[in-house]
This record gives C-alpha cells, sequence and structure tokens, in this order.
C-alpha cells in the first residue's frame, strides 16, 4: 500500500513537474513569431523587383502584426536572396526550412521554383507564388500554389487585343533561353497562329545577354509590326527596347507583368509603344481593399504601388486568413495543412490586387486582367482584357 | 542596299565595334599576365569600379565627360595600386604560388563586386548616348552612329599609346626587360616591384576607355564582372601573351565572328563560336596569334 501510494505520489509529481514546463513552454511559444519564408531575387538583374514585391509583403506585415497577429501570433518574414538562380533557390530554401523551420515560403521565378518543387514536396513545405508565370510549372508540386496567371493564359489575352486593337500583323518573337522562356514562345507562337497572325521572326538570347544588337539587326529585317518578348528581367526587357529604338525600330513591343519594373520605366519615352498583360490592379483607380493598400502604401513609402507589390502585400493576407481559420481549429499551421485549409475552402480570394480564382489540382489561378502600356514612362491601364 | 547586303554590314560594323570593346577590357588583362605573371581577375572588378566612379559623377552631379572620365581614371589607378600592393606583392613575398595569387584575385573580384553591390544596389547602371546612336548615314540602311565611330576611335588612340609606350619610352622599355627576364631586369638595376607597380596602374587606367563604353552601350552591373574578366582572359590567351596587337587583332576577330555568325546561325548561341575558335587556334597555335613559342 505504501508502495503503491509512493508510487501515485512520486507519479503525480512527475507528471505535474513534467506538465508545468510544456505549459510554461506553451505560453511563451505563443507569443513567438510565426515565420514566413521570402526566397526571391534581392540582388541581380531581378533584385530590384524582388525588392519591390517584399515592399508590398511586408507592409502587410505590419498591418497584421498590429492587429492581433495570424492565427494569434505575430508574423516575420525570413529573407533569403535566390538570385532568381536556381542554386541560390536550392541554397535558400535548405537554410529556410532545415535552420528557421518555416512551412511557408513565398518564392518565384521559373529556374528557382522549378529547382525548389521536387523539396518542397518532400520537406511538405508550402510555396506560394505570385511571379512565376511559366506555364511548365503547372502541377509541379502539389505544394505550389501561383497567384499569378501562367502565362500560356495571358497571351491568350493580349494576342487577340494585339491583333484587333493594335493592327499587328507580323509578329516577331525573342525567345530567353530558359523553362520559361521556351514554355512562353511555344504558347505565342501557338496561339498567334490560332487568331490568325502571321509569324514575322523568331530568335533566342541568353539569360546573361547584354549585347542584342546583333539579334535585333536579324530580327527587325523582317520588319515585324510587333516583338514579343519573354525574359523576365526588367534590365534586359529594358535593354532590347532601347537597343532595337537605338536601331531605329518604331513598332510594338508586347509582354506580360515583368514589363512593369523600374528598368522599363527609366527608358521614357523609348518605351512608348511597350503594350503588356497584367492582373487588373490600377493604383491609380483602385477602390475597395485596393484603395485600402494604396494609401496605407503610400503613407509609408510616399509613392504609388505597382502589380507586383499588390500582389505579396495579399499573399501574406491569404496566409492569415488560412493561419486564423487553423488556429481557431487549434490545428498547427503548416505545409500541409495550409494546403489543405486552402484547396477545401478558399476557391477565391478577393485581395487588393484584384480577384483570384484558384485551380489547387495544377497550382494555376485565373484573374481578370488589363493591357497596360509604358507612356512617357508611366505603366498606364489602356484596357480590361477579361 | 539589298536587305541580306545590309543586314551582313550592319552585322560586321557591331562586330567591330564589339570587337574593339573586347580589346580594351583584355589589354589590361594581358600585360599583367605578360609582365608579373598574374592571371588578374579582379580586373573585372577595376573596370567595373571605374564605370561606377564615372556614373555618379555624371548622373549625380551632372559633371562632363571628360570630368567623369578623369575620376573613373583615378579610382582605377588607385584601385589597381592597391590590388597589386595589397595582395599580389604582399602573396608573392610570402611564397605564395600561382594557384594561390588566382584565387587571391578572384577572391579581390567577388570583395569588389559586393562592395559595389552594397553600396550603389544590384540593379545595374547605364548611361544614354542619346543623338549618339542617331545613324549618321541615313536612309543607307547602314547603322554606323557617333558612338560606333567613338570605340573605334578610342580604342585605336588607346592601342597606339601603349604601343608608342611600349617602344619609346624608359618605362615601356623596362616592362618589356622585367617581362623577359626578371632577375636579369634585376641584376642590370631595374627595379621590378616599381615596374610592376606602374604596370598594374596602367593595365587599370587601359580598363577605363572600356568602363565607358559600357555604360553607354549595354550599361554594368556589379555581377558583370567575372563575365567581363572572362572575355578578357579568352581575349588575352587568343591573341596571344604580351602581344599589345595580338590583343588587338583576337578582340577584332571574335567580335566580328560573335557577330556575324548571326548571319547563319541563331543569334542566342553565338558566344559558342568564341569557345570553338579559341579551341581551334590553341590547336594549331598554343601560344596565341601572335605570342612567342615557349622556349
Amino acid at each position: 500500500m505504501t508502495n503503491r501510494r509512493a508510487f501515485i505520489h512520486d507519479f503525480g509529481l512527475i507528471v505535474v513537474a513534467s506538465a508545468l514546463p510544456t505549459r510554461l513552454f506553451a505560453q511563451a511559444a505563443a507569443g513567438e513569431p510565426r515565420k514566413i519564408g521570402f526566397l526571391m531575387p534581392l540582388t541581380g538583374g531581378a533584385g530590384k523587383l524582388g525588392s519591390m514585391m517584399l515592399e508590398g509583403a511586408s507592409l502587410a506585415v505590419d498591418e497584421v502584426n498590429s492587429s492581433g497577429g495570424a492565427g494569434g501570433r505575430p508574423v516575420q518574414i525570413v529573407q533569403e536572396d535566390s538570385q532568381a538562380v536556381a542554386q541560390q533557390g536550392v541554397a535558400g530554401f535548405r537554410k529556410l526550412v532545415d535552420v528557421d523551420k518555416t512551412a511557408v515560403i513565398i518564392t518565384g521565378w521559373t529556374a528557382v521554383v522549378s529547382a525548389i518543387a521536387p523539396l518542397a514536396s518532400q520537406s511538405k513545405t508550402m510555396l506560394i507564388s505570385a511571379s512565376t508565370a511559366s506555364p511548365a510549372m503547372r502541377g509541379i508540386s502539389p505544394y505550389f500554389q501561383s497567384s499569378w496567371m501562367f502565362d500560356d493564359e495571358t497571351v491568350k489575352l493580349i494576342l487577340p487585343y494585339a491583333k484587333d486593337k493594335l493592327g499587328v500583323k507580323g509578329l516577331a518573337v525573342l525567345t530567353v533561353v530558359s523553362d520559361l522562356g521556351t514554355a512562353l514562345a511555344e504558347a505565342v507562337k501557338k496561339d498567334w497562329q490560332r487568331v490568325g497572325g502571321t509569324l514575322a521572326g523568331e530568335e533566342v538570347h541568353q539569360q546573361a545577354e547584354t549585347n542584342f544588337r546583333p539579334i535585333l539587326l536579324k530580327l527587325l529585317t523582317s520588319k515585324p509590326d510587333a516583338v514579343y518578348l519573354t525574359s523576365p528581367i526588367g534590365r534586359q526587357l529594358a535593354q532590347v527596347v532601347r537597343q532595337a529604338r537605338e536601331l531605329g525600330y518604331k513598332g510594338i513591343f508586347l509582354s506580360y507583368g515583368a514589363f512593369e519594373d523600374p528598368e522599363v520605366a527609366a527608358l521614357g519615352q523609348q518605351a512608348d509603344g511597350c503594350y503588356y498583360s497584367s492582373p487588373s490592379f490600377d493604383a491609380t483607380g483602385a477602390t475597395g481593399a485596393g484603395k485600402v493598400f494604396v494609401d496605407a502604401y503610400q503613407k509609408k513609402y510616399g509613392r504609388l504601388p505597382n502589380v507586383h507589390q499588390a500582389n505579396h502585400y495579399d499573399l501574406i493576407y491569404l496566409y492569415k486568413r488560412a493561419a486564423d481559420a487553423l488556429a481557431k481549429d487549434k490545428k498547427d499551421v503548416d505545409g500541409a495543412t495550409l494546403k489543405d485549409y486552402l484547396s477545401a475552402n478558399v476557391a477565391q480570394y478577393q485581395g487588393a490586387a484584384g480577384l483570384y480564382r484558384f485551380n489547387y489540382k495544377d497550382g494555376s489561378v485565373l484573374r481578370s486582367s488589363i493591357v497596360k502600356a509604358v507612356q512617357g514612362g508611366k505603366f498606364v491601364k489602356i484596357a480590361d482584357l477579361g | 542596299m539589298e536587305q541580306q547586303l545590309a543586314l551582313f554590314l550592319n552585322l560586321l560594323i557591331d562586330g567591330i565595334s564589339t570587337g574593339c570593346l573586347y580589346a580594351l577590357i583584355a589589354i589590361g588583362f594581358s600585360l599583367l599576365w605578360w609582365l608579373a605573371d598574374i592571371v588578374h581577375l579582379a580586373h573585372g572588378g577595376v573596370i567595373i569600379a571605374a564605370g561606377y566612379a564615372g556614373h555618379v559623377l555624371i548622373s549625380r552631379f551632372a559633371a562632363p565627360l571628360w570630368a567623369a572620365c578623369g575620376v573613373a581614371l583615378v579610382i582605377a589607378v588607385v584601385l589597381g595600386l592597391s590590388i597589386q600592393r595589397g595582395a599580389y606583392q604582399k602573396l608573392r613575398s610570402q611564397g605564395t604560388g600561382e594557384m594561390g595569387m588566382l584565387t587571391a584575385s578572384l577572391g579581390v573580384l567577388i570583395c569588389m563586386e559586393y562592395g559595389l553591390a552594397i553600396a550603389f544596389g544590384p540593379e545595374g547602371i547605364q548611361l544614354d548616348a542619346g543623338s549618339a546612336r542617331t545613324p549618321l548615314l541615313a536612309g543607307s540602311g547602314l547603322v554606323v552612329d557617333a558612338y560606333t565611330v567613338a570605340v573605334i576611335a578610342t580604342t585605336a588612340a588607346t592601342f597606339i599609346a601603349l604601343i608608342v609606350l611600349m617602344r619609346v619610352t624608359q618605362f615601356g622599355k623596362n616592362m618589356r626587360a622585367v617581362a623577359e627576364n626578371h632577375d636579369l631586369a634585376n641584376v642590370v638595376g631595374i627595379r621590378v616591384n616599381r615596374v610592376v607597380l606602374g604596370a598594374s596602374m596602367l593595365a587599370s587606367a587601359v580598363g577605363v576607355p572600356a568602363a565607358v563604353v559600357f555604360l553607354y552601350g549595354r550599361g554594368l552591373q556589379p555581377s558583370d564582372a567575372i563575365h567581363i574578366v572572362l572575355t578578357a582572359a579568352i581575349v588575352a590567351i587568343f591573341g596571344g601573351r604580351g602581344s599589345i596587337i595580338g590583343a588587338l587583332i583576337a578582340g577584332l576577330f571574335i567580335g566580328v565572328a560573335e557577330s556575324v555568325m548571326v548571319w547563319f546561325f541563331d543569334a542566342g548561341w553565338r558566344e559558342a563560336i568564341t569557345f570553338s575558335l579559341l579551341y581551334v587556334l590553341l590547336l594549331v597555335r598554343p601560344e596565341g596569334l601572335l605570342g612567342k613559342s615557349p622556349r
């Protein structure tokens, strides 16, 4: 009996002793931030754009943290510079997952996503992206979800517009040698054929190319009405446009969201005649959630935001929505639960940058889009695309 | 003018302009390789730093081009001197071997690249050549412009000045003596270290025209440094060790070949021509176009 009492007494003490630090630990952990990885180019040719995207995400994090956090805890962005290069992307992913223990990573650029997607599947890390345009990324991992339309969808919008409204008959394609460039060029050629246009010419260039003059000299001999550019690097797009204008080309340039880059805007009037499709976010005419974002962004940074900043602002709020719901159901917020929650509950999402219609089966999204143009160094909305 | 002929001539003009740039970035690299047995990878960083210095002067202080070039020259020379004294000479005095020197030079290059990215941002710089890019022969179909003419003229002036310096001045003769035989040069009273220091300053100085050509042409960003020095190394090997004229011919040859091959093949693969040409040349002339055969 004594032994039994002693056992119960000792066992009770052990239970209390073991429970006490656990509860204390749990209380301490309640204040620990939920980490969101930010694996984006912060240096290199796409560094400026990546840094701009970080501004949008950071603004949302500030707002979320000042209003109770996500799932009852503050949010912290952990940055890693991918330089838009696969090797750096993999190293950054490893650090974010193995060292920083992030369960969700905001990432982008095709080279990086294609390299880390298998790792994300293995480690059940959720990848969300507002800057991956290659259709080759469809279904690359059940843990990858894009909030940026793949370009085989956007070309279906911009090419008919170019043909019908801009009067483009002969189109040339300048393809960057990459997963994105090749897939995009194929989509452009296929869709241009579908709408009955003429392919005037096609040339390729390397990802690190800076001298486009010989390429353009050859490409422009076919006298295209427009040239479709596939590079995702703003600096490179700006170089192509500048060098083509220097060679006397007065035609149109077509592209996608990568055109909305400060390097292109810095060309001033040389960039007039650059048209691109973009999600329907217009900072100057924003309403509702878009207006709230624009006002907050202007207050913090003193200038108008662009679509990329709005997209990354939305990604943080999308995460908050999932984290709040999971925490309410007393579930962990990790890659698997996040994926399950989003696919079961968030088929559509109304954010600052517009309406997102997610397809979780292949990681794609559909968004209402507009055509924008560069006019006098500014990005201006021209028309709705549907 | 018939369209294909015009295309060929335009590609030729572009190739000559590109070749001049290649020769300008290669000559400084070639000089130190010849004179001091140094694979001067940091030369790429010196060119980029000179370009940034010029850009700051022009874009932030609205300085005239000649003033910007002057400041860029001072920056480049100081950097060349510092690298030689602070890295190469110190390591050599410690008995560091060829691979050690190569690694040190690569380290300096990376430090310069990162330093510039921290100081000025990673996104790169460019200046608008404006009317200098307007074709001079409007209506002819040829795209010769003032920029291209200036590049060719600057290259010619730089190389003529170098040849004169080498052949006429005492410093040039000392350099040739040191390159020929360090020990013998030392015995006859030439202060070898001083000559090498002077050569380092000269190598950096001749990188300044290249930096300006980049600024008004394709732009510069810190991460370009390694690509620039890789091109410099190829041209220097192609031209032959110690040959100024060889570097010029090699630069022009590679530039023209890269550009004109676009006439035949997809332009995106044109850099492959550079390495193919180098391979073929090394098979038939291991010492390069105008290099001396190893004794």
